[in-house]
C-alpha cells in the first residue's frame, strides 16, 4: 500500500475488512467502492424480528480526503428509504455520531451497526414530524444541517 | 606602428577568421573567431573613432569583458593579442586524464587482497574498477557486506569504505591507497562488535521483534512484544555494552512494574558474556512472552491489528509505532502522536503545558498528546 495517504490506506483497510468479514445483514458494493474509494454503496437488510424484517435498503457513504478526521456523509439512497422517525424521506439521517459526536475511532462498520440498531429499536414506522418542511428546505448535504438530537430512544 | 593597410594584412596573417567592416560614422567592427588553447571563441570588437576598443565575448568568457574595457591598445592586433594572452593564462586547459597507472595499481591491490584474506565469502570488482564489493564472514559465520569505492583522482586515498551495515559512523574508517589497510579497518570493526551482534541475535531468536523489521546489523535497538498493547524498547551502545542499556516501556502505565525492577536492580548490574540473560534478570523476567500465532486468513480480516493506531488503523505511520496509550484500562486504545494531535487540533482542544488536552476518540476519557516534532 505504498504511496497511499494515511486516509486512503485506512479506507482501503476498512473496505477489505468489510468485504471479507461483514457484520450480519450488511454488504458493501465492492465494484463501486473500488472505482472510487471516496464513494461507497452499502446494502443493508432489516434485522429479523424487527419492523424492517425482509426489507432492503441502500446506504451511500461519501468521504472527504480528511477522513477519518472528518465524518463521512451518510444517507439512504435507492428505491426504499426506511420509514423511521429519524430518517427523512430524502434519505437524510438524524444520528449524532454522523456529525457532532463523530470520532475518528469510529468506522464504516460501526456506523452501519449504529444504523442497524437505530432501525431495530423502532416501535412505530413513521416519518419525522417535520419531514415535509425539512425535505423542502434542507441542504443537499445532511452534514450542513444543524441537527437537534432530541430523542435517543429510537 | 602599422599603417592601415599593413594592419589588414597582419590581421589576416595572425587572426585569419576575423573580418573587418567600416560604418559611415567611422566606427569599425571586427567580427569572427579566435582560437585560444585549442578552443574557438566567437568575438565581436568595436573600434570607436577615438581608437578605443570594446569587446563582446561569448558567455563562457563574459567574466573577462570588464578587464579588456580598461586596457589600452594601439591597434586591433595588439588588442587581440592581449585577449588571447589573458584568457589563455586564466582559463584552465582541458587535458585528457590518464588513469592507466592507477588502473594497474588498483588491479594489483585487488589481486593481493583476494589472496591475502581468508574470511571472504565473496568479492567482486566492478568492470569499470570504480567499486569493490566484499562479503566478509565473522567468527560466528555472520555475513557482513561492504562496498569500497575507488577514487582515481586522489592518488593518496584511492580506496574508501562507502557502504556497510554496521552501527558506526563513516568517519571511523580512514581512506588509504592500500586496499588491505582499508579492509582491515572494517574487519577490526566487525570483530570489536561481536558481543553486540551476539546480543542482538539472542533478541532476534528469542523474542517477537516489532521494530526494526527487518533487523539489520546497524540497528542498535529492539522493540519487543510483551502483550497486545504493550512492548519494551531496549537500546544499547554497541561500543559500551557493559553499561546499563536504555529500556523504555510502551503501553498503559498501570501494566508494568519493569521500572520498579530496574530501579531495584540497577546497582546489581554486572555485565557478563551472557548479556541477554543479564538484561532479563535486570527487568525481572524469566523470558520474553511470545506472541500467539494468528492464522493468516484471520489477520487479513482484522480491521485494527494488535497494537495499531485507532485513528489511522495502521501499526506503522512513517515508520513510527503508536506511542500514546489511553490511560483508561478498559479502553487501552493507542494512537500515533501525529494522528491524535490532528484530531485534537480539529476539535479545537486546548493546549496546556505544550500538550493538547482532550478526550480519547474511543472512550472519551481524558487524554493528552504532545506536539509532534
Amino acid at each position: 500500500m505504498a504511496g497511499m495517504s494515511p486516509s486512503e490506506r485506512r479506507l482501503q483497510k476498512e473496505l477489505m475488512s468489510l468485504i471479507k468479514d461483514p457484520p450480519p445483514g450488511v454488504s458493501v458494493d465492492a465494484g463501486i467502492a473500488e472505482q472510487n474509494l471516496l464513494h461507497w454503496i452499502i446494502n443493508m437488510e432489516g434485522a429479523a424480528g424487527t419492523l424492517y424484517e425482509g426489507e432492503r435498503f441502500q446506504l451511500q457513504f461519501k468521504f472527504s480526503n480528511k477522513y477519518p478526521f472528518d465524518s463521512p456523509e451518510v444517507t439512504f439512497v435507492g428505491p426504499n428509504i426506511p420509514t423511521h422517525p429519524h430518517v427523512y424521506s430524502n434519505g437524510h439521517i438524524c444520528l449524532s455520531i454522523l456529525t457532532d459526536d463523530w470520532s475518528p475511532a469510529l468506522s464504516v462498520q460501526s456506523v452501519c451497526l449504529s444504523i442497524v440498531s437505530m432501525l431495530s429499536s423502532c416501535k412505530e414506522k413513521q416519518r419525522p414530524p417535520d419531514n415535509a418542511f425539512y425535505v423542502k428546505t434542507c441542504n443537499k448535504n445532511p452534514k450542513k444541517t444543524k441537527w437537534w438530537y432530541h430523542d435517543d430512544s429510537v | 606602428m602599422y599603417s592601415n593597410n599593413e594592419i589588414d594584412i597582419n590581421l589576416l596573417l595572425n587572426y585569419p577568421l576575423i573580418s573587418k567592416s567600416i560604418k559611415e560614422d567611422g566606427t569599425v567592427t571586427y567580427k569572427g573567431i579566435i582560437e585560444i588553447n585549442d578552443e574557438d571563441y566567437s568575438v565581436s570588437i568595436l573600434q570607436s573613432a577615438q581608437n578605443s576598443f570594446t569587446v563582446q565575448l561569448p558567455e563562457s568568457l563574459k567574466q573577462f569583458e570588464n578587464y579588456f574595457k580598461t586596457s589600452n591598445s594601439p591597434d586591433i592586433i595588439s588588442y587581440l593579442d592581449l585577449i588571447k594572452k589573458h584568457v589563455s593564462s586564466n582559463v584552465p586547459q582541458k587535458k585528457p586524464s590518464n588513469h592507466c597507472e592507477i588502473f594497474r595499481q588498483v588491479l594489483h591491490e585487488y589481486q593481493e587482497f583476494t589472496l591475502f584474506f581468508m574470511n571472504l565469502k565473496s568479492s567482486h570488482i566492478s568492470y569499470d574498477l570504480s567499486k569493490i564489493n566484499v562479503i566478509a564472514l565473522d567468527e560466528q559465520n555472520r555475513e557482513h557486506p561492504v562496498e569500497i569505492r575507488v577514487n582515481f583522482e586522489d592518488k593518496a586515498n584511492i580506496f574508501e569504505i562507502s557502504e556497510y551495515d554496521l552501527p558506526c559512523e563513516k568517519d571511523k574508517f580512514k581512506k588509504s591507497s592500500y586496499l588491505k589497510d582499508v579492509y582491515n579497518q572494517f574487519v577490526q570493526m566487525v570483530e570489536s562488535l561481536q558481543p553486540f551482534f551476539n546480543l542482538m541475535d539472542d533478541f532476534d531468536a528469542n523474542c517477537d521483534i516489532l521494530d526494526p523489521v527487518p533487523q539489520h546489523r546497524r540497528h542498535n535497538y529492539r522493540r519487543i512484544w510483551l502483550g497486545d498493547s504493550s512492548s519494551i524498547v531496549i537500546t544499547v551502545d554497541p561500543f559500551k555494552l557493559s553499561e546499563v542499556p536504555v529500556i523504555t516501556f510502551l503501553g498503559p502505565e498501570g501494566l508494568t512494574d519493569i521500572y520498579v525492577s530496574m530501579n531495584r536492580n540497577v546497582h546489581n548490574w554486572s555485565p557478563t558474556n551472557d548479556l541477554y540473560h543479564e538484561i532479563l534478570k535486570f527487568i525481572e523476567l524469566e523470558s520474553f512472552p511470545r506472541k500467539p500465532a494468528v492464522p493468516e486468513d484471520e489477520k487479513d480480516g482484522l480491521l485494527l491489528e494488535t497494537g495499531g493506531c485507532s485513528i489511522c488503523f495502521s501499526l506503522k505511520l512513517d515508520d513510527k509505532f503508536p506511542e500514546i496509550f489511553c490511560k483508561n484500562k478498559s479502553c487501552n486504545n493507542c494512537y500515533h502522536i501525529e494522528c491524535l494531535y490532528e484530531w485534537l487540533e480539529s476539535v479545537k482542544a486546548p493546549t496546556v503545558c505544550h500538550k493538547k488536552v482532550g478526550a480519547c476518540p474511543n472512550c472519551e476519557k481524558a487524554i493528552s498528546c504532545p506536539i509532534p516534532s
